[in-house]
């Protein structure tokens, strides 16, 4: 048997749609966010150090402009410009090529304006002439200034950048989660219909982008509601189909006046009825199958199960007179809810199953009661039982058991199954202790008990 | 007596006239539902055997028909879809008795002698099983051509049983038939007169099926 697949539950069927937007979203938001600062980062590093270059510029030439237009000395001069500038310039001056003043801040070694070389990998510089170029000045500023401060620049445009974006991520797993509450609406609805249930969702109430989708899924449940109608009226031609035949097969038969034939004839004209009373068994049994795979049944009605019993046993009782096995229904008055074929497909299968592995002159034994507050129901008989290994492969469709010496049975246990696994009772077989042979006993689960 | 069969199968509707026939029936076949309708509006008919799957009208109609008219002609219903609610419907509308295809034809031929017998109210027929025959006009049974002789009680049991031949008949049911709803009964007397008509008639002519009743194959 197979369980029906289990309804997604609700978190994880919208946690799904969610995960799938935001697997879409973050890569993209990320990388902008990447890219964005890496553009500011960029753009900064240019502007600052540009403004740095000019300001050097500036610097050096109005040093010059100071040393040419009045008489103060290099140092004079320095003073009176760094007092107002930033500590991190460093200033040197030549005379005649030779330093007369070097700040503090003023790389070792630096004696010249360095040309494309090593220095200006480090340093920002400028120069300018005076006092008839015979004075150099040179104003320098270490890249390193630069990068600090374009860093915290950056770092002040990335941080607010990256709230923004997380702020988004957030905003977004609200919003998909109001967004998609319709879709759980109706995924609730649709969870809480009862598997027969073929009628049309509608699309009333639900939000546009949802109606195809409801649409289609209503087209589906029309298909299968006349796939259903189609395969009710299957199964019933079916059963006429294969009837009138073998009725026409028996009734033409026992036509033949039996006391005019000879012995083998006569042993003939049985196996024929046999092989109808077979194939009649067979038929029967598919098309009862047919008919408890349907999906469209009713609800049980509350039966007592001990009456019922006794008109599900009678009429299997002159096929146990014709196998001459004794047959006998100890039932304890049990109410139950269970529909009339439901019963009369696992009693009739078992019993019949009994009465095939009993063998002539058997005994069958059905009986049922309640414990507990659950209602079992068992078969027995004295036939020679099933080894423990061989009862799980029973239950297999068209499987016969080692050893079986009745032909037909096969299907039974399998329609047992099938139909006990529906009403979620249980199927355990086991030895009869009383009689000896296989003992089938089914449970009822509670709520069917009533 | 007159059977009209109305079945459209030609195989099973042949194997029956030949049955019936031989059964001292005189058997009028008819294989379209609404030629079987003419019929029946015709009457004069003992007893009828109708499928329910037919060209032209179906049984159940033809059946719903017969009965709106008040014809209360004994119908036997043969079938073969086995649904239970087929069944229920068919004795709805009127049906007498019901047999599922493929039936046995002995069992056929016990159902319709039963019912004519029931509708002529007559006791002029006999019941034969096997080497046992009952008399219901002379309430003798004879048991290979040697008349037993059987108290009331015994003879009504083995009737009652006989008529419903292959069909359990619950126990209550015949505690019911023999004693009525007042004189109560010992709860195990319907064990004591079954045991004497076994000894009278053979073992195996009555069956048991224990928490049930009663039954003649």
């Amino acid at each position: 048997m197979t369980p029906p697949p289990a309804a997604p539950s609700g978190t994880a069927a919208r946690l799904s749609l969610r995960r799938r937007l935001f697997r879409e979203l973050l890569p993209p938001l990320f990388l902008l966010w990447l890219v964005g600062s890496g553009f500011i980062l960029m753009r900064s590093w240019d502007e600052i150090g540009d403004s740095y270059i000019d300001q050097l510029e500036h610097l050096a030439f109005t040093l010059a402009q100071v040393l040419d237009e009045t008489a103060m000395t290099a140092e004079e001069a320095v003073e009176s410009v760094r007092a107002r500038r930033d500590r991190n310039f460093f200033v040197i001056v030549l005379r005649e090529g030779q330093p007369v003043l070097r700040s503090a801040l003023a790389p070792e070694g630096m004696v010249a304006m360095p040309g494309d070389g090593f220095e200006t990998r480090r340093y920002y510089l400028a120069s300018a002439e005076a006092r008839d170029g015979t004075v150099q000045v040179i104003t320098g500023l270490k890249k390193e200034e630069v990068r600090q401060l374009t860093t915290a620049v950056v770092g002040g445009a990335a941080l607010p950048m990256a709230l923004v974006m997380i702020g988004m991520w957030a905003v977004m797993y609200v919003g998909v989660g109001r967004a998609l509450a319709p879709v759980e609406r109706l995924r609730a609805q649709l969870a809480a219909r009862s598997p027969g249930a073929l009628d049309p969702v509608g699309t009333e109430g639900v939000p546009e982008d949802l109606q195809p989708l409801v649409r289609a899924l209503d087209d589906l449940l029309s298909r299968l509601r006349d796939a259903i109608a189609s395969e009710r009226d299957f199964v019933a031609d079916a059963s006429h189909e294969l009837r009138t035949p073998l009725a026409a097969i028996r009734a033409q038969v026992e036509t033949i006046d039996r006391a005019a034939l000879d012995a083998p004839s006569r042993e003939a004209l049985d196996q024929v009825l046999r092989g109808v009373d077979r194939s009649t068994r067979l038929a029967q049994q598919l098309l009862r199958l047919a008919r408890a795979d349907r999906l469209d049944r009713p609800d049980a009605p509350e039966t007592c199960l001990h009456e019922a019993l006794a008109s599900v046993v009678s009429e299997l009782f002159p096929a146990a007179v014709r196998q001459d096995t004794e047959l006998e229904l100890a039932a304890d008055p049990v109410m139950l809810r269970i529909r009339p074929e439901d019963l009369g497909m696992l009693v009739g299968n078992l019993v019949e199953n009994a009465l095939h592995h009993g063998g002539p002159g058997g005994q069958v034994r059905v009986s049922c009661g309640s414990e507990g507050g659950v209602a079992w129901l068992r078969v027995e008989d004295a036939g020679p039982g099933i080894p423990e290994a061989e009862r799980a492969r029973l239950f297999a469709r068209f499987r016969r058991g080692d050893g079986a010496r009745a032909h037909g049975a096969g299907l039974g246990l399998s329609i047992v199954d099938s139909v006990a696994g529906r009403m979620g009772a249980t199927v355990t077989l086991g030895r009869s202790a009383d009689l000896g042979g296989l003992s089938a006993e089914l449970r009822f689960p509670p709520e069917a008990t009533v | 007596m007159r059977i009209l069969l109305i079945e459209d199968d030609a195989i099973v509707g042949d194997a029956l006239v030949k049955s019936l026939g031989r059964d001292r029936a005189d058997v009028v076949w008819s294989r379209d539902g609404l030629e079987a309708e003419a019929m029946l509006r015709g009457g004069g008919f003992d007893l009828v055997v109708l499928d329910l799957g037919l060209p032209g009208q179906d049984g159940l109609t033809l059946l719903r028909g017969l009965r709106g008219r008040g014809d209360v002609t004994p119908v036997l219903v043969l079938t073969a879809r086995d649904g239970v609610e087929d069944r229920i419907r068919g004795l709805d509308h009127g049906a007498d008795d019901y047999l599922l295809k493929p039936f046995d034809t002995g069992e056929l031929l016990a159902r319709c002698r039963a019912l004519l017998r029931r509708a002529q109210g007559r006791g002029d027929d006999r019941i034969e099983l096997g080497q046992l025959t009952v008399d219901l006009q002379a309430h003798t049974v004879t048991l290979a051509g040697r008349v037993l002789t059987l108290p009331q009680k015994e003879f009504r049991l083995l009737v009652y049983l006989a008529e419903r031949r292959g069909r359990v008949v619950p126990k209550p049911q015949l505690e019911q038939m023999l004693y009525g709803w007042d004189e109560g009964a010992e709860s195990n007397t319907v064990e004591v007169y079954v045991s004497a008509l076994r000894r009278k008639i053979g073992a195996a002519s009555i069956r048991t099926l224990r928490g049930v009743g009663y039954m003649i194959p």
